[in-house]
């Protein structure tokens, strides 16, 4: 019912809500920096392919400052990036040693990825006198595949987190009957033929087929969950569940044998079986999140680069030599968001939306608000009804199917139900962006000189950072209670000596003045002549 | 290294030694960009005050360059060794966690340092600059306190479960003089560095200017030679540590010259070190004792000597730090003796023979060489271009 705190729904109702949030804080943080990396090199190699065809000197201008622009955010990007790193591997440990193990491949190629940025960025930027205008334009082509190869491969491990190839979400929109999701493993036919069918069969396991050397399951998440747990706590197999479904010579064989060890030669065979090079890029949604990561950040850098000469004609006179400069940028970066915004809220946030729904039925369930604990956003703003009927077109694709119900989900596999107002919220900053985008695309084109469409144009980079981080938040919060779906819950994830919660504030207070400090230095760079 | 498979020895490894190069340059040129704009400011040289936004420039690159492969080499850590990974984790909140919090501070004040150069008030930028070049030696205060617990892990107490007393851990022995090396270190390798470049660039130019990056070059070789002169005392207080704490590690870096038994000898890389620091030295007193200008003519024997000491510094951190590295194998915590006190999770977490199987494959190893060699050689044509780029008023 209202009434229910939905913050503390989100830090208490799951474990670690200490650390949670300073992994959020300390990843936007990450994401705010990340989004120049990978939207400026685009907008500064359109500006210089526009220079190449038409020899206006402007263009040529504008790629430089971009490029001054993106060397900085890449520099701060990879500092970010590795305290972001190191806060991983400090607060959720056995997350970070179970990716290292089973899906290290496209972190081990993000290497690569970090070379080529760090090279190709540089040399656009440093050798730009010492090479052709042509081959200076392939290098930053090259910096900016750099910064999206880098991406594609983050973003691949982030997908199977949210929707491992190999976990089944149990939904079915023709009837709107929810079951827990399924884990499909390959289990090795010598460890199979230490388990009891019977006994399998009793606690939900379904043996799907066998073949040469492996035997196909399909196990309940649930207990998934429970061996993951039993076995990063040091258990043996016989102090755990597995212990129940061995037959009696096997439990006595192996009962001495760390859980961990029969559970990593399971996990370790499934990948192989799949593929160790490609599994984490058959994540259920892994295109429609690069996709529209990708998205946001070109629109964030396109509102910003926007803001940024708004802010710059606001301040110049008239006489300015320069301000005829500073509108044609104005008028490249306003078309740049118009386009970017107007794709992320139809083909791209419809893409992301349908996958939701499809492999994260829960978290769908979560964002719609299907629960009679809430008052529906949608709902409250009388639009309850246009959604509910759009809804299952857009995402089922079927004006008959049956979004999920949040509170016909069993309690220990719902997400907190504030994302749905993050969701919604989101939604509603993402349509004023579309119309700030217009308005801003019209009257640059059309030469406005009106300051309170220019100061409209210099906050929207601030809307466009919410509108991000709504979405990143929906999707992270919306994962709870898991840490790998299906697989790892946030509990097992934890590391085993949690710090104080003064630290963790502290730490987060601290990100976040640091965040704070460099807006306020990017904002004298803007703002204050020399 | 039997049990470690070679390109595990050799990437780790590679992509470290690249990291920890531009790391020592990044510790010495942060604390020379400030110093050099300040003291130009203070006597009015403005030529010193535009090499200092020059260097600047390319502090810039390097630093990102460093990052790209710490981050590298931590992601290729947890790609071979996720379960060391994994209990590092599990224990090492609070030194990586002032890592993390200093290097927040470090990219603000780099990017503040860059950004805000003429825009605020001359007294404000040195007091950004002084962040910059304190951060530096903030940033290895975390890490050398990691690498000193690799040593030996003092601190380490299993019960009720595995945690780090950090105030036990500070104490370890070799933690003190392998920190104070890692600093001084830097500002050796950033003055030396100085030094050859500034040598370098004095060939280009004529007249008054190649008077002054003559002069700029025998300070910055006279601030090196001072402290690689430190880091003797500092290197002999880090072996009576390692004496001290681990004997096994002590006699694979230098014991088997003093007819120890040793179980990884690599005492050929600390007289290769060695050798490196009597370069550096000898370059050093060559440049005190010779100027490089002598009635407006090079002295063509101080130029090479002034060449030789930037390198050589660099080779000597390089070299130093793969010690260290390698002379712990075939474990990551040098200290065999503790294995049968240890459980034997945390036994299998600290040996280095212990690589993911599922990473330790052949198609990986190709996949690596295939895409290394090309962005290495992209890597050389920013160096080069840097180097030789676009001319100190670029």
């Amino acid at each position: 019912m209202p009434g229910l705190d939905l913050i503390s729904q989100w830090l208490a109702g799951y474990p670690a809500g200490g650390e949670r949030l300073l992994s959020m804080v300390g990843i936007e943080v990450h994401w705010f920096i990340l989004q120049y990396v990978l939207g400026l090199p685009l907008l500064a190699v359109v500006a210089e392919a526009l220079w190449l065809r038409s020899g206006d000197e402007d263009w040529k201008r504008l790629s430089r400052t971009l490029a001054k622009g993106f060397v900085a955010v890449f520099a701060v990007g990879a500092a970010t990036g590795t305290a972001s790193e190191f806060g991983l591997v400090l607060l959720w440990p056995n997350l970070t040693e179970a990716a290292g193990r089973y899906i290290y491949f496209p972190l081990y190629m993000e290497i690569f990825a970090f070379i080529m940025e760090g090279a190709f960025i540089y040399l656009y930027y440093y050798a730009e006198r010492r090479m052709s205008p042509k081959v200076h334009l392939v290098v930053g082509l090259l910096a900016m595949a750099g910064a999206w190869y880098s991406a594609s491969m983050i973003l691949s491990v982030n997908s199977f987190m949210q929707s491992p190839a190999n976990v089944v979400a149990n939904y079915d929109p023709s009837t709107g009957s929810w079951a827990p999701p399924d884990v499909l493993l390959y289990v090795p036919t010598q460890i199979a033929q230490a388990l009891d069918p019977n006994k399998l069969s009793a606690v939900g396991i379904r043996i799907l087929g066998s073949g040469a050397g492996d035997v196909t399951v399909a196990i309940p998440s649930g207990l998934v969950r429970t061996l993951m747990a039993e076995a990063f706590s040091g258990k043996t197999v016989a102090e755990s569940t597995l212990a129940a479904v061995a037959t009696p010579e096997a439990a006595q064989a192996i009962g001495s044998v760390p859980l961990k060890a029969v559970l990593d030669q399971i996990v370790a065979h499934t990948i192989e079986r799949a593929g160790i090079f490609q599994i984490t890029f058959m994540s259920g949604g892994y295109l429609a999140t690069l996709m529209h990561a990708l998205g946001a950040a070109v629109t964030v850098s396109s509102f910003t680069v926007a803001g940024a000469y708004a802010l710059r004609i606001l301040r110049s006179s008239a006489e300015d030599p320069d301000s005829e400069y500073f509108r044609k940028a104005l008028k490249f970066a306003s078309t740049f968001a118009l386009v970017a915004i107007a794709l992320q809220g139809t083909a791209l946030g419809h893409a992301m939306g349908s996958a939701v729904a499809k492999h994260n039925p829960e978290k769908f369930a979560a964002m719609e608000g299907t629960s009679s604990q809430i008052v529906s956003l949608p709902d409250s703003l009388g639009l309850g009804g246009l959604i509910r009927g759009v809804m299952p077109a857009l995402s089922y694709g079927s004006p008959d199917a049956k979004i999920p119900n949040y509170d016909d989900i069993d309690p220990d596999y719902r997400p907190p139900l504030l994302v749905h107002y993050m969701y919604y919220v989101k939604i509603g900053l993402g349509v004023l962006l579309g119309l700030i985008g217009l308005l801003l695309a019209i009257s640059a084109w059309r030469g406005s000189k009106a300051n309170w469409i220019l100061w409209l144009t210099a906050i929207s980079p601030a809307i466009a950072h919410v509108t991000s981080f709504l979405g990143w938040g929906t999707r992270e919060l919306g994962r709870k209670p898991w840490a790998i779906y299906g697989i790892m819950d946030v509990q097992t994830e934890l590391t085993i000596n949690p710090p104080p919660a003064w630290q963790l504030a502290a730490v987060a207070l601290y990100l976040a003045l640091m965040l704070a400090l460099l807006l306020a230095a990017v904002y004298v760079f803007l703002w204050r002549r020399r | 290294m039997p049990g470690i498979p070679l390109p595990v020895e050799f990437l780790i490894p590679f992509v470290f030694g690249v990291h920890i190069a531009l790391v020592n340059l990044d510790i010495g040129l942060s604390t020379a960009i400030p110093l050099m704009k300040w003291t130009g400011e203070k006597k009015g040289d403005g030529f010193l005050v535009e090499r200092s936004k020059t260097l600047m420039r390319y502090y810039a690159g390097t630093y990102a360059i460093a990052g790209v492969f710490g981050t590298a080499f931590t992601v290729a850590l947890l790609s071979f060794y996720p379960q060391f990974i994994g209990l590092a984790g599990h224990l090492t909140w609070v030194p990586f966690g002032l890592a993390i919090m200093a290097i927040a501070l470090r990219f603000l004040s780099i990017v503040g340092y860059w950004y805000l150069w003429d825009k605020i008030s001359s007294g404000l930028h040195a007091a950004i600059g002084a962040a910059m070049a304190l951060t530096g030696f903030l940033v290895p205060l975390g890490f050398r306190a990691v690498f000193a617990f690799l040593n030996s892990p003092e601190g380490l107490h299993l019960e009720p479960k595995p945690y780090l007393d950090v105030a036990e851990a500070l104490a370890n022995p070799s933690f003190a003089p392998l920190y104070l090396k890692s600093v001084v270190g830097g500002l050796a390798v950033g003055a030396l560095v100085l030094a050859s470049a500034y040598a370098w660039r004095l060939t280009e130019v004529e007249g008054e200017a190649r008077r002054r990056y003559a002069e700029l070059a025998s300070t910055a070789a006279k601030y090196g030679a001072i402290a690689v002169v430190i880091m003797v005392p500092l290197g002999v207080w880090y072996l009576a540590g390692l004496w001290w704490t681990t004997p096994f590690k002590f006699a694979n870096v230098i014991g088997s010259l003093m007819g120890m038994a040793a179980q990884s000898d690599y005492s050929w890389l600390f007289i290769l070190k060695m050798a490196l620091v009597a370069v550096q030295l000898a370059a050093a007193a060559y440049l005190l004792r010779r100027p490089l200008l002598a009635g407006g003519a090079v002295d063509p024997s101080a130029l090479r000597w002034a060449k030789v000491a930037g390198p050589a510094a660099l080779a000597t951190v390089v070299s130093g730090e793969l010690l260290n590295m390698f002379s712990q194998l075939p474990y990551f915590v040098a200290r065999p003796d503790l294995a049968a006190a240890l459980p034997e999770p945390i036994v299998q977490a600290i040996s280095a023979e212990n690589v993911n199987s599922l990473a330790n494959l052949p198609e990986l190893y190709w996949i690596t060489a295939a895409m290394l060699v090309p962005l290495l050689a992209a890597v050389a044509a920013l160096f080069y271009f840097m180097v030789k780029g676009e001319g100190e008023g670029g």
